[in-house]
Order: structure tokens, then sequence, then C-alpha cells
């Protein structure tokens, strides 16, 4: 029987036990310092705990969105993660990214047992490439707008690159580089006009924060917001 | 206005109701249009992936929300839920926000004087 249960993420059954298994290992690190900072952070700051409610509402909403695509013909969804590591930094987005993947098994979307892999692809690859970009834009001095859009833009595109090689990692591990290629080019058409809207909301989103709530960054990233 | 409704506030919730609105009206055109029920990119891509070694999908934990109401009013329940937390936070956010900016203004204000 096909059980289509997971239309966003990587369902059940796809992945083989020990990519499972390797995509949960991989992520535990990084989870266990973004806990870390999460608990130093709350004693530091009462105002923490709202903003990072606020910041997983916001990634677990975003990234569960079917927003249609009609010139595909297929919908799919932004993922938020990249704008959130701006905002509450990288390792705490990766906590809330496996949250709010864990939720949405609840709904339909993706499984239990490909958590690691998707927290891996959505949670770490996304969040720290658009990150690294967003802090080499600022270096660079580019306006935050552009910074904040083009870690948006480019954290999606590394999201579905990932996902794409860990389904080729698992399922054709002797034509990785064939398969990576081909199932990248069967996410992109769909995605990287939802890439383009990540562009602009977390652009948006990010310059309008730092315009009328500065604060806000200052309670997310403990004070340390010298790129804003 | 009221130090919980403050511009900031009030901006944010504009954007997001006139948001969910553009991806409400666009999704419903698209539902509506020659293309009909629209299948994720995720799902397509599995298939596509799952086929290459004769593979099945399947599901370890039960989506109990959307299996048993539904999406739509799976989605509902779960944005009231939501709705209420976030809310509920809110208040802490925009309250200590505007207190501590004010608090923030006035110290600079005093400072500036003296």
């Amino acid at each position: 029987m096909h059980v289509w249960c997971g239309i966003m993420h990587i369902s059940d059954g796809i992945l083989t036990p020990m990519w499972c298994l390797v995509w949960y290992v991989i992520s535990l690190p990084f989870i266990a310092v973004g806990v870390w900072r999460i608990k130093r952070r709350m004693e530091e700051n009462a105002s923490y705990m709202p903003i990072l409610a606020m910041i997983g509402a916001v990634i677990f909403i975003i990234a569960v969105w079917h927003i249609p695509v009609p010139v595909t013909g297929s919908c799919s969804h932004p993922i938020g993660t990249p704008m959130a590591a701006i905002i509450v930094g990288p390792f705490v987005t990766v906590v809330l990214s496996a949250i709010a993947l864990f939720f949405h098994i609840f709904i339909g979307h993706g499984g239990i047992t490909t958590l690691g892999a998707s927290t891996v692809s959505m949670g770490i690859a996304a969040p720290f490439s658009g990150y690294l970009l967003y802090i080499l834009f600022r270096k660079m001095n580019a306006p935050l707008w552009l910074s904040a859009g083009v870690a948006g833009f480019v954290g999606d595109i590394v999201c579905y690159l990932t996902t794409a090689l860990q389904l080729a990692l698992s399922l054709n591990p002797d034509t990785v580089v064939s398969h990576w290629m081909m199932y990248s080019a069967g996410y992109m058409p769909t995605q990287l006009p939802l890439a383009v809207a990540e562009f602009i909301f977390s652009a948006g989103i990010v310059q309008y924060i730092a315009d009328r709530r500065p604060d806000l960054f200052e309670v997310g990233m403990g004070g340390d917001v010298p790129h804003v | 206005m009221s130090d919980f409704v403050d511009r900031f506030t009030m901006t944010a919730l504009v954007l997001m109701v006139g948001i969910t609105t553009a991806f409400v009206i666009c999704a419903y055109i698209g539902h509506l249009g020659e293309v009909g029920e629209m299948d994720g990119t995720d799902a397509i891509v599995e298939e596509m992936a799952a086929d290459t070694v004769g593979k099945e999908t399947t599901s370890v934990l039960p989506a109990f929300l959307t299996d048993i109401v539904g999406e739509p009013l799976g989605f509902t329940i779960a944005g009231i839920a939501a709705g209420f937390i976030v809310g509920y936070f809110w208040i802490d956010i925009s309250a200590s926000g505007a207190s501590e900016r004010s608090e923030r203004s006035g110290r600079s204000g005093r400072n500036s004087r003296e």
C-alpha cells in the first residue's frame, strides 16, 4: 500500500535504518549546544522565553505551510530557519527546528525515523549556511535587509540540496552524485520561487525588527549584536 | 494607543493578516485552477527516489490530528492552540519591550538634561 502520510519533509520508510541513525547522531551535538545556550540565556534574561516561543511558532507554521506554485503544479514550503538564526542564533534554531519538526509528524508531515535527517537539512544546514552568509555580507557592509534576504534565499536552497543528498546517500549509494543532481532538479522548479519568497520575508522581517524593536535582537542573541 | 498595541504590534498584526490573506487567496486560486489538487514537492521527489529502489513510505507515528479531524480542521485547532500560547506570551513581549523602551528613553532624556 502506498501511504503518503508525509507530503512535506522526508517520510518514514524512505531512508535506510543506518542513515536514519547517522542523521540523528549528527544532529544531537548541535541540539545539545543549543539546549545549553537556551538554558544560559534563560538564566540571564526573563524575556528570552517568550521570544523563543514566538520564533518556534514561526518556524512551525512557515515550515508546514503548503504554498502552491501554479507554474509547476505542485506546492512546497519555505523554512524560516535562516531568519530564526539571525534573530536567536543558529544553535538555538536547531533546537527550535527539532521541536517544530517533531510536532509536524502529528499533522502528517515527516516521520519519527527521519526526524534526525529533517533536523540536519532544515535545522542545521539551512540556518548555518544562511547565518554564515549573513555575517559575511554584513562584514562587507551590505545592507541589513540584503544580508538577511540572501541568508533566507541560500538557506532555503541549501535545505533542499541537503535533503536531495540525504535521499541519494541512502537510496543510491553507488550513484550518489548523479542521483543527488536528479533529486535536486526535482525540487528546484517549485523551491526556487519559494526561495525568492523566503528572501523577501526574511529581508522584510529582519529589517523591520531592526528598525522598530532592535531590543528583540539583544534578547535573542544575548546582547551580542555587532552585526545589526 | 495603549502599551499593548503599540505601532510595532499593530503593523505586525496587519502584515500577518495581509500575508495570510494573500496565501489563502493564492492557494484557493491554485486549487480552483486547472491544476486542481497539488501534490507536495517533497512527496513527488520522495516518490521518484523510492521508485529507484522499489521502496514505499510508511508512517511510524500516526498523524492523529489531521487523520481524525481532517487537515483544515486540524490546522485550525493547532492554530487556535498556538494562538492562545503566542497571545499569552505576546503581552510579555510587547509590554516588557514597551516599558523597557520607555524606561530607556526616560533615562537617556534625564542624562541629556543632566
